[in-house]
């Protein structure tokens, strides 16, 4: 019996929410899947996704998380609106920088030796980014569905174990 | 010196007779975990310092942390080097989260034998 997890959820951008949500995607990831390293992994992709919409959100609009897991892929979307355009500039830079390593694990490795090498806060990479590509093992993308809409996507390759 | 409850998270000391082991339990959610713990970190490597003592970080039994947490632990790695001030970081291999995470520090591991990584259960 292969089970698949399927969860969309509209949260109040309130920061008490990241917690509170991947608190519950825990659970529900260990209670699918029975596998703890998916659970964390799933659990901190979701929370660092939520963690950037929510820094970032109009304050007035609802985040959208959603969970879907097809064959192959499990995905964790979250959507957000975007209050100033070039967040999602920034994003794009975040990506393009990740994608000129060989492979995610070295951009983590250096975004850690530039994080105390004394170089200003707008010329690191971001964390929360790297991280999902480097612990999460996922690819992360992004688009721009309608004007002022932002989803950014991880997408994880599922293993023998929790397929 | 007290231990640090804040929010989710709890940090709390043991003293020995060579270090401070500050055990992390719970989570590391906080938007600027740096409000929290940098004056905390600043009183520990003080006490580190007066006591010429090391500092041990238990990470084996935290629940999750996130990203913000991983720049102030960075930075209270390389602030006990300026001090010099040998700091190890403990954490558990089994769980491959912290394997992840924890492996690329290795990169602050110098010559100086002032820091150290040691998963759980090595000696």
């Amino acid at each position: 019996m292969s089970a698949a997890l399927s969860l969309e959820v509209e949260l109040q951008p309130e920061w008490r929410n990241v917690t509170r949500a991947s608190e519950a995607v825990a659970l529900l990831v260990l209670g699918t899947y029975g596998d703890d390293d998916l659970r964390d992994a799933i659990a901190m992709v979701s929370a660092e996704l939520l963690e950037n919409a929510i820094k970032y959100a109009d304050p007035q609009k609802l985040v959208r998380l959603t969970i879907h897991d097809d064959a192959k892929v499990i995905t964790v979307e979250v959507t957000n609106a975007v209050v100033k355009p070039e967040e999602v500039l920034r994003l794009a830079a975040r990506l393009d920088w990740l994608r000129q390593h060989p492979d995610p694990a070295a951009a983590w490795v250096e975004a850690l030796s530039l994080a105390t090498a004394g170089t200003s806060t707008s010329e690191r990479p971001g964390l929360g980014i790297l991280r999902i590509a480097h612990e999460g093992g996922s690819r992360v993308d992004y688009n721009v569905s309608e004007p002022g809409t932002l989803t950014v996507r991880a997408s994880m390759t599922k293993t023998p174990a929790n397929e | 010196m007290e231990s640090l409850d804040a929010g989710d998270l709890k940090i709390d000391i043991v003293e020995t007779d060579s270090a401070y082991r500050l055990h992390w339990l719970g989570m590391s959610n906080e938007r600027q975990p740096e409000k929290t713990l940098k004056p905390f970190f600043a009183t520990v490597l003080q006490n580190a310092a007066a006591g010429s003592k090391g500092i041990e970080l238990h990470f084996e039994h935290i629940e999750r942390f996130n990203s913000s947490t991983i720049l102030c632990i960075i930075q209270l790695i390389q602030e006990a080097r300026h001090k010099n001030i040998r700091l190890e970081v403990v954490y558990d291999p089994s769980r491959k989260w912290q394997r992840l995470s924890f492996d690329a520090l290795r990169i602050f591991d110098k010559a100086d034998g002032l820091f150290a990584l040691r998963p759980m259960g090595a000696a």
